[in-house]
């Protein structure tokens, strides 16, 4: 009914005046595309129009002190983009930010799923220690990160009890090292997120037929090979999507390398996110940074697609 | 047989406050195809999964060889169990389903190759055999449930409703395919169905539920000729069991079962109906094959009270006919040949079959006679 244009002319009716205006507006899809229009702008101006404009910011060269206006600015083509890949400050961020996301999904993970197997069966103040593993995830990115800034300060809570209580004689200088800073970080970052490891593998576990494993069980299967070959598998998908989700939110760590580190010491512990936002910011260099932005996007969904695809293939 | 293979003792599951098994008392033979059969929500599926393992008893002890087995896990019990929606590995492949018995007990390769390559052949599987089980048909679906569980030869075998999914006629072969196959494995089955055909066909004995209790354990033919209880009469047997209230009364030395004008001399059975009645209601019953024509029961030699009935419906079948009275406001069927003339709206004068008829207390619903006399 809602695609079809062309109607019969109604018996003795008089012909409408404009008769392609009021064909457009008796379609359905018309009057679809305005209830979705507010959505539409919104997504054109807080996506779409920047997403192009950091595309031209990436093709052109400009930086603020040039004293022009970005649609001023001569076209450089591709000569961003050459600069990017030639960087060792970039490299070594992207394969540092990987490793934070590797080890730090792979711990928000093995626990989270821990915690979800555990939460299985019933106990006395289940609910209540729900509620209190859900928690961290509630809390903005810059609590978390100064939070943890102050925990492991010269004079912070950490060290003081390695001091007072574990009998150390000084406290760990624990921004000093590059691998130790990044730890700390790794650290609130586990802290923040296991929850929603958790909340997904608990509710996806939750949602298993019972069937299988019983079936199992009768066929003479340990535990251990239950979750192995029945569980695991069927709560394939739902790992799939968990790590998706947490390793893209993961790779733009950004606020609590901010707070915590400041990318320091020198930028030992500096994330992609902080670099592309100092390039950009701090150095000027705007197109610079719009083309490292364009490139990693363009890895990214590349990297998505290749992820998703297992999904796509089952049942 | 001796000693039962397998035994339960004051069986009883709770759930909160509902009661789904009561104090089941129950003994298995070896080699036995038993049937649990009872409407919905009986107490059959619990009382199953219980013998697996799959639910913890409140109460009572379940033996198997005389080995009490409360305590062992199902992964310990060796007891086969085929679920009623197959509960089949959707993620593998039927060969993987087939083999994961044998598999997770670490057999050999070869032997689980072997094993489940006859099994296939067996079951008809073989071209399946690398085809996911969630793409599978309801009939293969059945086959690799049940190949699963048969591969690691298990001591009983538990089936819950298995052929529910399947459309009749493969239902018939499917059942006559499983008493087969029992006969030749010569293995112990539990088997739970909702379906009095099915019961009757395939169980060397019945256990009849309901509510969660034992109403009788027999063979399909003494359930239908000696139903002990009302539950029973009215659930065995198609069309069922016609059931007209009735008071009974003694006048002199002579008794009678009363409703309204009719009355039915049963003064031979007054010691066994004193014996067992409790007030003066009770229930009278007759199967509709039981309620003759009286031209057909004059010729056979029968004799009993005359009832004169409106025929309401005619249900012609293949060499039967179910005929619908009305005795005053009671409706009975009756199950007549296809060449007795009857149409809508006559009037038809019946005997019940003299010898066939039942008698139930009405309060306590217990059997008080199974057509003796």
């Amino acid at each position: 009914m809602a695609i079809k244009v062309e109607r019969p002319p109604v018996a003795g009716g008089r012909k409408p005046l404009f008769p392609r205006l009021v064909r457009a507006l008796n379609r359905e899809s018309f009057f679809q595309n305005v209830l979705a229009m507010p959505m539409q702008l919104l997504l054109w101006f807080l996506l779409i129009i920047p997403t192009l404009i950091v595309l031209y910011l990436s093709l052109v060269a400009w930086e603020p002190r040039m004293g022009v206006d970005w649609w001023q600015a001569p076209f450089a083509w591709f000569r961003n983009y050459g600069h990017v890949l030639s960087d060792v400050r970039f490299w070594q961020a992207i394969v540092r930010t990987i490793g934070v996301v590797v080890v730090a999904v792979a711990l928000e993970f093995a626990i989270g799923l821990a915690l979800a197997l555990f939460f299985q069966r019933d106990f006395l103040g289940k609910r209540l220690f729900t509620a209190v593993i859900l928690y961290p995830m509630m809390l903005p990115w810059v609590v978390v990160g100064l939070a943890f800034y102050l925990l492991f300060l010269e004079k912070g809570l950490v060290n003081y009890i390695l001091i007072h209580f574990l009998g150390f004689e000084t406290g760990v200088a624990w921004y000093h090292y590059p691998a130790v800073a990044l730890s700390t970080i790794i650290l609130a970052d586990v802290w923040q997120w296991t929850p929603f490891m958790f909340l997904i593998l608990y509710s996806g576990l939750g949602a298993l037929p019972r069937d299988p494993v019983e079936a199992a069980m009768t066929l003479g299967a340990s535990r251990w090979q239950i979750f192995r070959y029945i569980t695991m598998p069927m709560l394939k998908q739902v790992i799939i999507i968990a790590l998706i989700i947490r390793s893209l939110e993961a790779f733009k760590i950004f606020d609590l390398v901010f707070i915590m580190t400041g990318g320091g010491p020198g930028t030992a512990t500096e994330s992609l996110s902080l670099y592309i936002y100092r390039l950009g910011f701090v150095y000027g260099q705007l197109s610079y940074a719009a083309a490292m932005a364009v490139l990693i996007l363009v890895s990214i969904s590349i990297i998505i697609r290749l992820a998703v695809r297992p999904l796509e293939y089952e049942v | 047989m001796g000693e039962g293979f397998i035994i339960l003792k004051g069986l009883r599951k709770e759930f909160g406050e509902l009661v789904a098994v009561e104090d089941l008392e129950l003994e298995v033979e070896e080699g036995e195809f038993l049937c649990f059969l009872g409407p919905s929500g009986c107490g059959k599926t619990t009382t199953l999964r219980m013998v697996a393992g799959l639910e913890i008893p409140t109460a009572g002890d379940i033996f198997l060889r005389g080995e009490r087995i409360n305590d062992l896990p199902p992964q310990r019990r060796n007891v086969g169990f085929v679920f009623q929606n197959y509960a089949l590995f959707w993620h593998m492949t039927v060969h993987d389903n087939l083999a994961f018995g044998l598999m997770v007990r670490r057999a050999p390769r070869s032997e689980i190759e072997r094993e489940v390559g006859e099994m296939a052949r067996w079951l008809e599987l073989e071209d399946l055999l690398e085809t996911k089980a969630s793409r599978l048909d309801l009939s293969a679906m059945q086959r690799v449930a049940l190949g699963r569980t048969l591969v690691t030869r298990p001591q009983v075998l538990l089936l819950d409703e298995p052929l529910n999914n399947f459309r009749p006629a493969l239902r018939e072969i499917m059942r006559g395919e499983l008493k087969r196959l029992q006969k030749q494995l010569g293995s112990t089955m539990i088997y739970v169905t909702h379906d009095q055909e099915e019961a009757m066909t395939m169980g060397d004995r019945i256990l009849v539920m309901s509510a969660g209790r034992k109403v009788q354990l027999a063979t399909p033919r003494e359930l239908y000729r000696q139903p002990n209880s009302l539950f029973v009469a009215g659930f065995i047997g198609r069309p069922p069991m016609n059931l007209l209230e009735v008071t009974y009364a003694r006048e002199g030395d002579r008794a009678f079962l009363r409703k309204g004008e009719l009355a039915w001399d049963v003064t031979l059975l007054r010691h066994a109906i004193e014996g067992g009645l409790r007030g003066e209601k009770a229930v009278l019953g007759v199967r509709p094959e039981h309620v003759l024509p009286v031209e057909e029961a004059e010729r056979r030699g029968l004799k009993d009270t005359v009832v004169t009935g409106k025929v309401d419906l005619v249900q012609p079948l293949a060499r039967k006919k179910i005929v619908d009275l009305f005795i005053d406001d009671t409706l009975i069927k009756m199950v007549v040949s296809s060449d007795f003339p009857v149409a809508k709206d006559d009037q038809v004068e019946v005997v019940f079959h003299p010898q066939e008829t039942h008698l139930f207390d009405k309060e306590t619903e217990r059997a008080i006679y199974n057509g003796l006399s």
